[in-house]
């Protein structure tokens, strides 16, 4: 997972539910750019503490970049991974350029609703939990996707 | 600082005078703070039209990257992805297996 979409899913309170359903691993970039770097953040300390607790695993390959969407890329490449986690147009124009799976916060939300890890009500107010931080598009089309308009 | 001199025109010259005199600063100030927030909202346009990363506006703006995901809601700007980007990532993890991993 990138810092766009971690501190996102942070912003809108949905970070722990998402790491009780899924295993989600951050580069050792995303942390110092999630935390270190924004020490006065209250997401800051929500993220610093889920590390601590092991909600979020941090791995500290040295994969040689000095962004953390390259080494987010890098981290998948390795092996181990379903998807990358990001709501960077520009990083997705390069995951979609590679034929990566990639998760936008909005489809992660949608995808725990059709795993049955969380109802479609409480997936429609995570829905809106993160509306203030996604583009207007993507709500819209995630709101779709879970009242059954766009099926899989 | 660095000293500039530049030709105004007359529009550009009144809105440095109308910021100048609502918020009671010299005519400088007024215009410090003009360019500060065009180019906050020439970041923010970058980064809606998907040609500048959060990191890139962030780094402009020196802020962190929580700080700018809030500068720019400010500026009407929540994010930078389209309806086209949504389905393709739905349809990117349709072959994964049904059951999530858990921990």
């Amino acid at each position: 997972m990138d810092a766009d979409c971690l501190i996102k899913l942070t912003k809108a309170g949905l970070k722990e539910q998402v790491c009780e359903a899924w295993k989600v691993v951050i580069p050792a970039i995303v942390r110092r750019e999630t935390t270190e770097q924004a020490p006065r953040m209250p997401d800051a300390a929500r993220i610093k503490q889920n590390i601590a607790d092991g909600r979020i695993a941090v791995n500290e390959t040295r994969v040689g970049a000095a962004k953390g969407e390259e080494a987010a890329l890098r981290l998948y490449q390795a092996g181990g991974f379903d998807a990358v986690a990001s709501d960077d147009a520009r990083f997705i124009r390069q995951l979609r350029g590679l034929g990566v799976p990639y998760a936008v916060p909005a489809v992660i939300v949608v995808r725990l609703c059709r795993d049955g890890s969380m109802a479609m009500d409480r997936a429609l107010e995570a829905l809106a939990s993160l509306r203030p931080h996604i583009s207007p598009d993507q709500h819209a089309a995630a709101v779709l996707m879970i009242s059954g308009g766009i099926k899989s | 600082m660095t000293t500039k001199t530049l030709r105004l025109s007359d529009n550009l010259l009144d809105a440095v005078h109308e910021l100048g005199h609502a918020e009671q600063v010299e005519e400088a100030t007024a215009m410090r703070k003009l360019l500060r927030m065009g180019y906050g909202l020439f970041l923010a346009e970058q980064y809606r039209a998907g040609r500048l990363t959060l990191r890139d506006v962030a780094r402009r703006m020196e802020l962190s990257l929580s700080e700018t995901l809030e500068a720019l809601q400010r500026l009407g700007i929540t994010g930078n992805t389209g309806a086209d980007d949504t389905l393709v990532s739905w349809l990117s993890l349709a072959p994964i297996p049904a059951t999530p991993k858990r921990k």
